[in-house]
This record gives C-alpha cells, structure tokens and sequence, in this order.
C-alpha cells in the first residue's frame, strides 16, 4: 500500500496477491515433467478395440497412408493452383499517409494547429482531422507537394517522410522540418495519449529504425533525426541554392528556441522521458527510483 | 410513525377436559406485557423510535437515490473507485493490468502500490533480452553495414564498366581479325576448288570429256600429275641453290679480293 514511511517493493505485493488469489497446491493441480511417462496411443478393450480408430478397408485400416495433399492421382490442389506472390512481403512494407502542404496551411490558417509550439504526430493526431492506424502497418505522416506553391506558413513540424521540394518549401519560409522514426508500440501511445495515460503504463523507449530505414534517417539530405546536425546545415544552404530562394538566417529569429527544439532519439513526448507514468487524475508524474530500470529506460 | 394494533383480549374461562380442570397458557396475558398504547394514561404521549444510525447525510442521499441500481454499478457511473481491493469480486480485480488502470483512473486514493506499473526483475530482463535480438546491431553498426554494401555494388558497377569498355576498344581489331579470318576461310576454299576445277579442266582436255574424280583413270592422272610437279620443284629449287650459291661465290670472291688488297 502506498504510505509515507512504508515504501513497499511492487515485486513483493505482486507476489502477495498471487498467493492470495492461486488456488491451493494439490494433486490435481501438479504436473509431470516433460518425458516423465509416455502417452499410451493404441486403444485397448470396449470402444478402444476392434478397429482401434483405423476405419475400414483402405489405406487406412491397412496402414498405408497416403501422404498429405494427395487426391488419389488426380492433379492435387496445392499443385493445382500456381504460385502467385502479388503479396509477398507486404507484411512488412510500410505505409506513411499522406498530409498535404495545402492542408498544413489550412490547419494553420484556421488556428487548428499551434504553430508557437513544435509540430509532430501528436500535433496532428490532435486536430482530430487524421486518423492514424498503427494496426494496419502505418508508420507516420508524410508530406506531400500539393499546395507547395502557397505554403506560406512558418513551422517546426516533425513528419515521417518529406521529399526534396516539401523540405525547400517548408525551409524557404523559415521553417525548420525533420524526419523521425517511430516504431508501433510509440504510435499506439502517440495517436491518442490520453488513452495511452489511462492505461496506465509508463512511457515506451522509443526503439531504432529497421535496417532497410536507417539509410533514410542517417541521411541529412532527408533532415533526418539522426543524422550529423552540422551536415544537415550544409544541406539546407545546399537546397536553398538549388531551388533558387535566400536562406533565411534563423540566428535572426525570435522564435529560434522554439525552432530548434528536437526529440531525443529515445523520445517519444515532448518534455516526458520514457519510464514515467503520468498520472491525469491527481496531476502527477511518476518516476521509477530503482537503478536498474533508469537504466534501462535511459540507454 | 406509530401503528396501533389491534390486541383482542379474550377471557378464556376453565375448560374440564375429563376430570382435571386445564387452564390454556396461551389465554393469558399480563397486564404489563400490553403494549403501552393501551395502557397509557395519556394516549397522545408517543415515544419516537431512536435512529440507528447518526450520519444524517448520507442517509439523506442513501435515500435520495432512486436509481435502484447496485452500489458498485452506481460508482461506477459517478467515476467513483467500485473496487474493493481487499474483497476482489471479479478475478480480473486482482490482475496488474487492471490495477494500473485504477491508478491511472482514481490516483492515489485506490491505495495501490504505485510500482505495479513498472514490470519485475524477471520482466525487465526479458524485455532487455528481446530487444536485443529485434535489435542486435547499433545505429553507428547498421550504418557502416549499408555502406558497405552500397560501396560493394559501386565497386562491382565500376568494374564492369571497366572491362567494358576495355573489350569495347579491343572490339575494332577484333571484328577486324574475325573479317580476315573469314575472307581466309573462303579465299582457301575457293582457292582449293579453282584447283580442283583447273586440274579436272586438264584431266578433261587430256581425256576429251570430264572424267569423274573417283574413276580410276582420274587417279592415275592425278598421279602422274604429281611427279610432274615434284620434278619441276626440283629443279626450280636447284635453280634457286645454283643462283644462291653463284651470288655467295661472288661475294666471297670479293671479301678476298678486299682483304688482298689491303694488306698490300
């Protein structure tokens, strides 16, 4: 029980209420080990006997089966039927959807997102606008091109992918964008945090991208969250001198705080770490004291 | 509140039942077992019955409550906490999950042990073991990997194209050797049956009509044909030696010539 002075390891009470709740040890309730006898398989006597569960006539009763598949020489159908692999892989084949440029700009417009504030999967999930399902292989948002052109707004917005002309046009007006990972156990928390806090559980590590993404989030041609900062910058004046437009100097800028604010690679909420518990009756937050689980939730 | 029994008072006189004189035990009652209401000098006097309990408030709601539904359902309609953790009704009452979600729901007040939201020794274990098998390379690791092999496949890419374009130069001299190979082909060939057809011409003009290659006649012919050939060879080589030789003569004759005349 929670008390001042009476700090009680989870552990112990967990095992406390097992016992309370396991029925009592008995003959009824005990197992053997593995190979301790072995299972008697031919039926003896009444309704065990006579054919012994082997049918009549046949391969069957003469113990000469047929192997699996088999349709007694007729082409079988698992010959029959050639192999078509139109879905092979796609288990794994991940999905980004898409958010327009034209949107962002209409969310901005119409005060629904907060652009004082960074912009990331929670932001958006926020708006109630885009539904994200984790469930169904979907990883993130990614930005498309459409409405380029009259993008005007200013943001530091986090999506999941972003191609070369949406990083310009988010850049060009002084913005800052960057692409970032999240595996699904993140997502399910991230889509509806409220939801996630109730349940709860303390905040997952966010984990690393898989090896067929982490080129695309090394890279800095991508803004990615992993990548060198130093050569993210270069890539910016790089961009900004192939689409033609003056790199706004951000040094300059007001909001610049606000701007460079970023996750931490193990970060899935902006300013909550992983391991807490964030508690929305009491309005409290939760850290573990043991050594090893801050360990674990800071590597 | 007070109800007013009736209470009929029946005289029951002795019954004789044989010889004996019996008195029922039901029949009488004393007087001061009567209730007070009639015995009562004053019957406007009532005494209240005295209340069980004293919380007068929540006997007020307890009352106000019309809703008719069980108390643990009530609570939960109101978000109050409707578990008694140590009476557990349900099973799931008794579960983590269900226990970190009173938590989550009414804070501290459920008394639960707020450490059953992070998992055990045993659990954090396994948690670190899996993750790393689904994660048993660092970034810096994977990174070095994927460029490894994209170097791999630029490196195979550059060769190729290296030995391409090496063959690509060598192709002239090549098409040129495999052009001469082919005009020698045929320039033997044709060379070999402009023979055949020169000595059948000869053999035809020997004979006065054209004789077939395999008859014997043909053979004989050929034949001679051959010494004929060899013997002007002969010669022609003699010819050659003689001339040779007369040109080494002379040259020798000179040298001594030379070699005279110097000494002197």
């Amino acid at each position: 029980m929670a008390g001042a002075g009476n700090r009680v390891l989870a552990g112990a009470d967990r095992a406390l209420d097992l016992l309370r709740s396991l029925p009592r040890l008995s003959l009824g309730n005990l197992k053997s080990n593995p190979k301790a006898f072995q299972q008697s398989k031919r039926g003896r006597g009444r309704y065990g006997g006579n054919k012994h569960g082997a049918g009549n006539k046949g391969s069957g009763q003469r113990q000469n089966f047929m192997r699996l598949g088999y349709e007694t020489g007729n082409n079988p159908f698992y010959l029959r039927v050639p192999k078509e692999p139109y879905y092979k892989g796609h288990h794994l084949r991940r999905e980004y959807p898409p958010i327009s440029l034209l949107q962002l700009q209409t969310l901005i417009d119409t005060g629904r997102l907060d652009t004082s504030k960074p912009v990331d999967l929670v932001a958006l999930c926020n708006t109630k606008i885009f539904l994200l399902s984790p469930i169904e292989k979907q990883f993130g948002f990614q930005l498309t091109d459409e409405g380029l052109d009259k993008f005007k707004g200013k943001v530091n917005i986090e999506v999941q992918h972003a191609s070369e002309q949406v990083i310009a046009a988010i850049e060009r007006n002084g913005g800052v964008i960057t692409t970032a990972f999240y595996d699904p156990p993140s997502l399910l928390a991230m889509r509806d945090p409220i939801k996630f806090f109730a349940s709860g559980i303390p905040i997952p590590k966010r984990q690393m991208p898989p090896e067929d993404a982490i080129e695309y989030y090394t890279d800095p041609k991508n803004r990615g969250y992993l990548a060198d900062p130093d050569l993210i910058a270069l890539e910016r004046f790089k961009l900004a001198q192939k689409y033609g437009y003056e790199l706004p100097d951000l040094k300059k800028d007001p909001e610049l705080a606000m701007l460079l604010e970023r996750k931490d690679p193990r970060q899935i909420f902006f300013g909550l770490s992983p391991g807490w518990v964030i508690n929305m009756k009491d309005k409290k937050i939760f850290e573990p004291d043991d050594e090893k689980l801050q360990e674990y939730y800071k590597s | 509140m007070s109800i007013i029994a009736r209470v009929t008072v029946r005289i029951i006189s002795p019954k004789l039942i044989g010889n004996t004189l019996t008195v029922p035990k039901s029949g009488v009652v004393p007087v001061s077992r009567l209730s007070s209401s009639l015995t009562a000098d004053k019957q406007d006097v009532f005494k209240e019955p005295e209340p069980l309990s004293t919380d007068t408030v929540n006997d007020f709601e307890a009352k106000r409550n019309k809703s008719r539904l069980r108390k643990n359902h009530y609570k939960m309609l109101h978000g109050q906490m409707h578990v008694d953790l140590e009476n557990p009704f349900f099973p799931y009452e008794k579960t983590v999950i269900f226990r970190r979600k009173l938590i989550a729901k009414h804070g501290l007040e459920t008394g639960i042990n707020l450490g059953m939201a992070w998992p055990t020794r045993e659990e954090l274990s396994d948690h670190i073991e899996y993750e790393k098998v689904a994660h048993p390379f660092t970034i810096q690791e994977m990174v070095e990997k994927k460029r490894k092999l994209r170097e791999e496949e630029r490196n195979r890419i550059m060769e190729r194209q290296k030995e391409i374009n090496f063959k690509m130069g060598k192709l002239a001299s090549w098409m040129k050797e495999l052009r001469d190979k082919n005009q020698k082909k045929e320039d033997t060939a044709r060379a070999a049956q402009e023979k055949k057809d020169a000595l059948i011409e000869e053999v035809r003009q020997h004979f006065g009509y054209v004789v077939n290659m395999k008859d014997p006649k043909f053979q004989e012919m050929i034949v001679q044909k051959e010494k004929e050939a060899k013997k002007a060879e002969k010669e022609l080589k003699k010819k050659v030696r003689t001339e040779r030789n007369a040109v080494k003569a002379i040259a020798m004759a000179d040298k001594i010539a030379e070699n005279e005349s110097k000494p002197e």
